[in-house]
């Protein structure tokens, strides 16, 4: 029985990544493929205040303009993160992350980046930049790109900690051990 | 199991502490090592799992992010862990995802990776885990662990043999030390026995010094001893006296046996007085029986010559004298002298008679003289020839004894029939055998007088059969019972009131005596008893 559920998943999964690189992300950089993909892995290992979460859904917003948004909605058009449908909202202002459980932040000046931070440590949100800078200026994780072209990410302990959010200490150990890594 | 049954108890006592020791030692060295292995298995395999699930865990972020350079680097760690031989990873695909040593083959199979097991193949553990984070399989583990209970369990094997060596050792030295503390007991117990078995020195005691078992046995054989000593003590006097008895002995069976034979001949001489005063008396009462005869006849005889006309011949020839001077005319005109002729001429007429019965009973008289001669000669010829061994027809010997018990018979009204066939003489002794046939005579004539019989008869029957003088004499009496019958000619042994029991037995011993034999036969009740006496004809006696 494990087995036939062991290949049945693995099945899956080949032939989801097979329809996704032959069909319409064919085209689409394979970071922001990753990247989508890793939103769901990151949940995984954090865990969002009951307050704060939605029955139903998962809401995921991103902030900013960017060629992640068709893909990240295609992605998770059927696939669900913590068994629950995700919903993708497009945000133009710092208000508008409230209710999200995940924010992408793709493009934000200074004052935007502050105001959400701070709703997000508010609200219980996880924000995860698309760049190492925003984490450097206070988003909880940020994407980069390592030397040899892997997508790999950083984890602010600070901002980790300044939150609300529950993040299990092997998502913090692999970030630290990327980050010594790189740093070598 | 006999080697063991001949060694001395010092040797028995060490062997089992020996054996005992081995055994124990072996048996807790294996017990120890069987716990040992076993619980080194457990902790091998619970510290294979954990070692497995935490690497495993670690392993959850690069599994789920697809770095594998973070599994192996997390992989490497264990470079300094000397048991893990081996580590490899696999993502749930099924697909070597990092391994130790790096580059390393994968040589699992499917099965393995599904079920979560430890399987020990010779030194080595392999446990397999299933890597799961929040009920989410992210991948597999592989580890192999160097256990080294193969290693551990030769040196455990050597260890036992040391142990073993050891303990033997001590063993060896500890039970030569206290066997002495079981056998020297014994032993002494032993020699004491041995010594007294030797020496037969009951007098030796063993001296008790533990209240075990052995000091038991100790107060038992000092008990033993006592009862033995005493007993032999007593044993000691017993033949002590039985010596001075059995020095004594000859002397007192000297004296026994004079006595005895006193005692003996003292009887066979009243015995053989009693038989001549059975013959005696027949005798006298043969003779008082003539004697009477003859009295008889004298009184008649004396009547007769009272009453004879003798007693007025004086009368008659005074008166004769007176007239002799004229004695015819006394004759012719004396009417006196007339009478006396007549009387002279009547004397022959009336003496005739008289004298016929006077000599009648004189010779009567006579002939009952000459028989009480004869019966007195007979008695004294009995008496004078005691012990004379002569060769006799015993048909005589018959004859005298019916003659010398005449009387009695013919009183008894007893009729004697006698069937005498011609038969050789033998060799008796007449005193002897006449007393044995007066005996026999008696009790027939006793047997046959107590009983109602109307016809009592004594028969004598003799003939000669098998080289024998044979004579049976029967009677028709009351018998003798067959319980009786086998002991009439026991010494003491009697039926009659005033009997001596010595009757019987004295003529089987005289027929003993003069080489014959003696029996007796009984039929039924009142059919009367028979005696046998048997002679044997010697050859010379056959020719004769």
């Amino acid at each position: 029985m494990d087995i036939l559920f062991a290949l049945e998943k693995m099945f899956r999964y080949v032939c989801f990544i097979i329809l996704f690189l032959s069909t319409s992300l064919s085209s689409q950089p394979k970071e922001y493929i990753f990247k989508s993909i890793f939103l769901a892995k990151f949940s995984k290992f954090i865990e969002w205040p009951p307050s704060h979460t939605d029955q139903n859904n998962f809401i995921v917003g991103i902030y900013g303009k960017g060629s992640y948004k068709s893909i990240i909605e295609k992605v998770y058009k059927t696939k669900k993160i913590k068994n629950k449908k995700v919903v993708i909202k497009y945000l133009d202002t710092p208000s508008q992350i409230v209710g999200c459980q995940m924010v992408i932040i793709n493009q934000a000046n200074d004052s935007e980046l502050k105001s959400i931070l701070k709703l997000a440590q508010h609200h219980s949100i996880l924000t995860i930049g698309n760049s190492l800078n925003f984490v450097e200026q206070g988003a909880i994780l940020g994407f980069y790109i390592a030397e040899n072209n892997t997508i790999k990410f950083s984890l602010n302990q600070q901002s980790m900690k300044n939150s609300k959010l529950s993040i299990h200490f092997m998502l913090v150990e692999i970030a630290n051990a990327l980050e010594k890594e790189d740093s070598k | 199991m006999n080697l063991f049954a001949s060694m001395s108890v010092k040797n028995k006592i060490i062997l089992i502490i020996l054996i005992v020791s081995f055994i124990v030692t072996l048996l807790s060295a294996g017990a120890i090592s069987y716990l040992y292995i076993t619980d080194k298995k457990e902790s091998t395999v619970y510290q294979s799992k954990i070692k497995a699930r935490l690497i495993g865990d670690y392993s959850i972020p690069a599994l789920t992010f697809n770095y594998p350079d973070r599994a192996v680097e997390i992989l490497k760690k264990l470079e300094n862990d000397p048991t893990i031989e081996r580590a490899e990873i696999y993502s749930t695909d099924f697909t070597l995802f990092a391994s130790y040593p790096p580059a390393s083959n994968s040589t699992i199979t499917l099965d393995s990776l599904l079920t979560s097991t430890s399987i020990f193949n010779g030194d080595y553990l392999d446990t397999y885990e299933t890597i799961t984070f929040n009920d989410e399989r992210y991948g597999y583990i592989h580890l192999r662990y160097l256990t080294g209970i193969s290693q551990k369990l030769r040196q455990q094997i050597s260890m036992v043999f040391l142990l073993l060596a050891g303990v033997m050792f001590v063993a060896i030295m500890v039970a030569r030390r206290l066997q002495s503390i079981i056998s020297n007991p014994l032993i002494n117990l032993s020699k004491a026995a041995q010594t007294i078995s030797q020496n037969h020195d009951y007098g030796i005691r063993v001296t008790k010094v533990n209240n075990d078992e052995i000091g038991e046995l100790y107060d038992n054989f000092n008990a033993l001893l006592a009862e033995t000593q005493l007993k032999e003590s007593e044993r000691n006097e017993a033949m002590a006296l039985l010596r001075e008895h059995k020095d004594n002995l000859e002397q007192k069976v000297r004296e026994r046996t004079d006595t005895l034979l006193s005692t003996q001949k003292e009887l066979i001489d009243n015995a053989h007085k009693a038989g001549m005063a059975d013959i005696a008396s027949g005798a006298l009462h043969n003779v008082g029986n003539i004697l009477n005869s003859i009295k008889t006849s004298a009184s008649l005889i004396n009547e007769y010559h009272n009453n004879s006309g003798f007693k007025r011949f004086s009368q008659a020839n005074a008166l004769l004298n007176e007239h002799i001077d004229s004695l015819e005319e006394f004759i012719l005109h004396d009417p006196r002298g007339k009478k006396l002729l007549l009387y002279y001429l009547e004397i022959e007429k009336m003496q005739t008679p008289i004298d016929t019965q006077i000599t009648n009973h004189i010779s009567r008289l006579i002939d009952k003289v000459n028989t009480s001669v004869d019966v007195i000669h007979s008695q004294q010829s009995y008496a004078s020839s005691a012990s004379l061994t002569e060769l006799y027809n015993v048909c005589e010997i018959i004859e005298d004894g019916l003659s010398m018990e005449s009387s009695s018979i013919e009183k008894q009204h007893i009729s004697v029939i006698k069937n005498f066939d011609e038969i050789p003489v033998v060799l008796i002794q007449r005193t002897k055998l006449i007393h044995i046939f007066i005996n026999l005579i008696n009790n027939a004539k006793e047997a046959m007088i107590n009983t109602m019989v109307k016809d009592r008869t004594l028969k004598f029957n003799v003939f000669v059969r098998d080289n024998s003088v044979v004579i049976k004499i029967s009677d028709s009496g009351h018998g003798i019972p067959e319980e009786i019958i086998k002991n009439v000619f026991s010494h003491g042994f009697t039926t009659k009131k005033s009997g001596h029991g010595f009757g019987l037995h004295s003529c089987a011993n005289y027929m003993t005596e003069m080489g014959g034999t003696m029996s007796a036969t009984s039929g039924d009740i009142l059919s009367g008893a028979t005696f046998t006496l048997e002679f044997p004809i010697e050859s010379h006696q056959s020719e004769v």
